[in-house]
């Protein structure tokens, strides 16, 4: 562990008093005089106050003669006597009680923890990752609460949780979340042995453990699932993924991933079948459309005039004859619009985001056009792909595409359809290339596993979807049988 | 040799299917019609059939070559040593390199002279170059799973985007075209199957990337399978051609198959050889970087040279022969030095091994010769 070094009990008493939050309550047994010490600011001082008049009434009933007496009296469990130094310095911060005796400070101390306060925001409702069908449990910023949502839903000891402190500051916890017996070891071992050798300060949320420990920081893609919702997280679970959460976060990182877990919805999997399987590709088209539509358009517009029909042709002209730019300028100028539109956007709050985008949208793309900056046509291509752009699920996904939308543009500028074919020829490389915890990012379509097809550009019914995908490994292939009954009768058969 | 190979490394057999593919359709299926077809016309195909048919045959050769070998050797630099002697062999080897880089150059450089042809005619190719470079170099650095990587989109692109294209062209045929069958002599058509072979001599890349497979002998369905997706595409590729020129407009053609796919008009867009021609651009380059990997690892394998240095040194080297090949009528004239040599280097030397390793008593584990 970073930052390791010797405490005595009176360091710390002295380091931790220059806080004036920190407070000392003393407490007279008659024989003897105890001291609580803690942060009031980091506990719940009406659960210390129950606690104190209870031992109070204790000490009135019988005589509390030492430190093992008294603790005796604690209604808690929990208790930690005489712990290590630095081990008191953890727990105070965590919502513990430090215990020891008035006449002797250096002495026998106890930890008693005691309800934590709380002020976190009382809605867990998934805001990032919105679904229509299906739960909306999304997870808070309070570790416990999110341990306990996932316990909640899958009831079985086989789910292990271990906690690793991480941040040489912060000293945050981080829980690491696999099914025993499901996920293959060596992947938890490689993500704890990852977030074990972490050396940072403050941890804010687990999107930087995420980068931290990345197989590769050179790319746009994020290469582990991040997710705010709690199905996604039980799903990854199951299938055989490690989980990762950093106190303080609302979000779940889950690996390994590969790119089409980025395109999947809890959602495909709450609709019929059918309909899941039509939503997933009409939002794997809507990527693929986002990423090349307005490069297209550069493309076609400034060296391929022959590809566009003469009927086509002829409104694509009369729809720029008056714009005084190239097309690349026309795009990237259009494209950087709604750019600024998405990040003001964000920054806002929601009623304002709003109006912002009636103002954004209508009013300056109208004008735009009157004033001959742009053509309608290449509005309605750059406003579709940027709404295509958000139909990832996963936010970061969203992001990358719509960064790797401007290397595109460029390329087709320079080159054409010629560069957009350097462009996916870049992108494919670059996604053979990617690693997620040492897995390959494209797979089950390269490398090619036959087996795990069935549950990626489409979802299939759950006759066919019993087993896990092999590439995680699992340690258990089986996941569920699907109804032994079902046989293929032929109509009016029994 | 080579320790045995880490999961991270190999590769399940299937993925075989796509290298060899890559490797046997190469830049020649735009202009192979008009050769095939010179001496033999409308029984071209028939050619095409035979050709494949001996690749097959130098598939399975190749089999029975690596099958006699202990599985670290089984490779081509190892069998050439093993073989050949040290002198002979490292001759040998250094020949292979020199051979597979000049594959892949020989397909740069056709492949961006049609792209000044047909698309680009007055730019200034040197920045293109330099992009497909760095592109080249990213790829290789990759390994071998990056490389089988492109492959496979290389491969998807063809079935995915080439496939669908022969269905608005069948209006346009003229299936009489093809009548009257079996109208040409042994000699022409055995003239045809000669130039045809030729389009395949990248199969000498099964040697160089087997002990990349995982369950090397059990791949063998994936090669033949290979070998039969290329027969596929380019009998199809030859018989849109016989029946949509006609023998005399074939013979004037430069690249048949663009023209073909130039007359397809759909809704929104016509003239799609100009986004045919460039979504090529990623078959090229799957082809090329198996090539270079090929020689990379080979020149690492018999001189233990870095494969990073010698891929870089390769592409310094193929913007050297840029800058000195630069016209049509050169470039003519190193693809067909390339076939040439070719036949001897490849289609002589694969049962010329095959011999020697069914009846040379240093055969590997397995023991077979005997």
């Amino acid at each position: 562990m970073p930052n390791q070094q010797a405490y005595s009990m009176a360091s710390i008493l002295d380091s931790c008093k220059r806080s004036t939050d920190f407070v000392t309550t003393p407490l007279s047994t008659g024989k003897e005089s105890f001291s609580f010490s803690y942060y009031k600011t980091l506990i719940d001082v009406e659960g210390l106050g129950h606690l104190l008049h209870a031992l109070q009434t204790a000490a009135q009933t019988e005589e509390i003669g030492d430190l093992r007496g008294l603790l005796a009296h604690v209604p808690m469990d929990g208790l930690e006597t005489d712990p290590d130094p630095e081990r008191v310095r953890e727990q105070i911060f965590k919502g513990c009680l430090l215990v020891y005796r008035d006449s002797d400070p250096e002495g026998p101390c106890a930890l008693i923890p005691v309800p934590a306060k709380k002020g976190l925001r009382s809605s867990n409702e998934t805001d990032m990752e919105f679904s229509v069908v299906g739960p909306k449990i999304g997870f808070i910023e309070d570790l416990d609460t999110n341990i306990h949502l996932l316990r909640a839903q899958l009831n079985t000891p086989d789910l292990v949780l271990k906690e690793i402190l991480v941040g040489s500051i912060s000293r945050s916890r981080v829980a690491l979340m696999y099914i025993d017996g499901v996920a293959n070891e060596e992947n938890v071992a490689k993500m704890e042995k990852r977030l074990r050798a972490i050396d940072f300060d403050v941890v804010f949320d687990t999107s930087q453990l995420d980068q931290i420990i990345s197989d590769n920081s050179r790319t746009p893609f994020p290469l582990f699932t991040t997710t705010e919702r709690r199905d996604r997280v039980v799903y990854a679970l199951i299938t055989g993924q490690v989980a990762v959460i950093s106190e303080g976060s609302p979000y779940f990182i889950t690996g390994p991933s590969t790119l089409f877990d980025f395109f999947l919805s809890p959602e495909d999997y709450f609709l019929p079948w059918i309909l899941g399987s039509f939503f997933r590709m009409i939002r794997i088209f809507g990527v693929i459309f986002s990423l090349f539509a307005s490069s297209f358009y550069v493309a076609l517009m400034t060296y391929h005039y022959e590809v566009i029909p003469k009927e086509l042709l002829g409104r694509l002209i009369y729809s720029r004859e008056n714009v005084p730019f190239a097309p690349f300028l026309e795009a990237l100028f259009l494209e950087i619009t709604v750019e600024f539109l998405r990040e003001a956007g964000a920054r806002l709050p929601s009623r304002i985001g709003q109006s912002l985008g009636i103002v954004g949208g209508i009013i300056l793309g109208q004008a735009a056009v009157e004033a001959s900056l742009t053509s309608n046509i290449l509005i309605i291509i750059v406003s579709l792909s940027a709404l295509t752009s958000f139909v990832t699920p996963i936010y970061k996904m969203s992001n990358a595409i719509r960064f790797l939308r401007f290397p595109i543009i460029l390329l087709a500028a320079v080159w054409g359809s010629l560069g957009i074919a350097i462009a996916v020829c870049f992108l494919l490389v670059h996604l053979s290339r990617l690693r997620s915890l040492g897995y390959p990012y494209t797979v089950p379509f390269f490398p090619v596993r036959v087996k795990d097809m069935k549950d990626s550009l489409i979802r299939p019914s759950y006759a066919v979807t019993g087993t896990r995908p092999s590439y995680l490994k699992p340690r258990s292939r089986i996941r569920y049988k699907p109804e032994a009954e079902r046989k293929s009768n032929d109509f009016d058969e029994e | 040799m080579d320790s045995p190979k880490s999961d991270k490394f190999t590769l399940s057999p299937i993925h075989l299917f796509f290298l060899l593919y890559v490797s046997l359709v190469g830049a020649g299926l735009m202009d192979f019609q008009r050769y095939v077809s010179a001496s033999s016309g409308q029984d071209g195909w028939i050619a095409v059939l035979a050709a494949s048919l001996f690749v097959v045959l130098m598939i399975w050769m190749m089999y029975g070559i690596l099958s006699r070998q202990a599985p670290p050797g089984a490779n081509l630099v190892d069998v050439n040593r093993r073989y050949f002697g040290k002198a002979i062999g490292a001759a040998l080897n250094v020949c292979f390199v020199v051979y597979f880089l000049w594959g892949a150059f020989v397909t740069l450089r056709f492949y961006l002279q049609v792209i000044e042809v047909w698309i680009f005619p007055e730019m200034n190719q040197w920045p293109l170059v330099i992009c497909i470079f760095a592109l080249l170099y990213y790829t290789v650095s990759g390994g071998i799973q990056t490389v089988a990587g492109i492959c496979f989109w290389g491969t998807l692109s063809i079935f995915l985007f080439v496939l669908p294209q022969c269905l608005p062209v069948l209006p346009y045929l003229h299936p009489h075209n093809m009548t009257p069958v079996l109208d040409h002599s042994a000699a022409e058509l055995f003239d045809s199957t000669r130039l045809m072979a030729r389009q395949f001599l990248g199969c000498l890349v099964l040697m160089a990337v087997f002990p990349y497979i995982k369950e090397g002998g059990r791949s063998s369905k994936w090669s033949y399978g290979a070998a039969g997706a290329a027969a596929f595409i380019y009998i199809l590729m030859l018989l849109l051609a016989l029946m949509y020129f006609s023998p005399q407009q074939l013979k004037e053609t430069v690249w048949p198959t663009l023209s073909v796919v130039s007359i397809i008009h759909v809704p929104l867009m016509q003239r799609l050889e100009y986004v045919v021609l460039n979504m090529w651009l990623l078959k090229m380059v799957s082809n090329i970087s198996v090539g270079l990997w090929a020689a990379c690892h080979s020149l690492k394998q018999q001189l233990r040279i870095r494969p990073r240095i010698s891929l870089a040194g390769a592409l310094i080297g193929f913007l050297i022969l840029f800058y000195l090949v630069d016209d049509p009528g050169d470039t003519r004239r190193i693809i067909s030095l390339y076939m040439k040599t070719g036949e001897y280097l490849v289609f002589a030397y694969i049962p010329i091994v095959f011999v020697i390793s069914r009846f040379s008593g240093k055969t590997g584990t397995s023991q077979v010769g005997k």
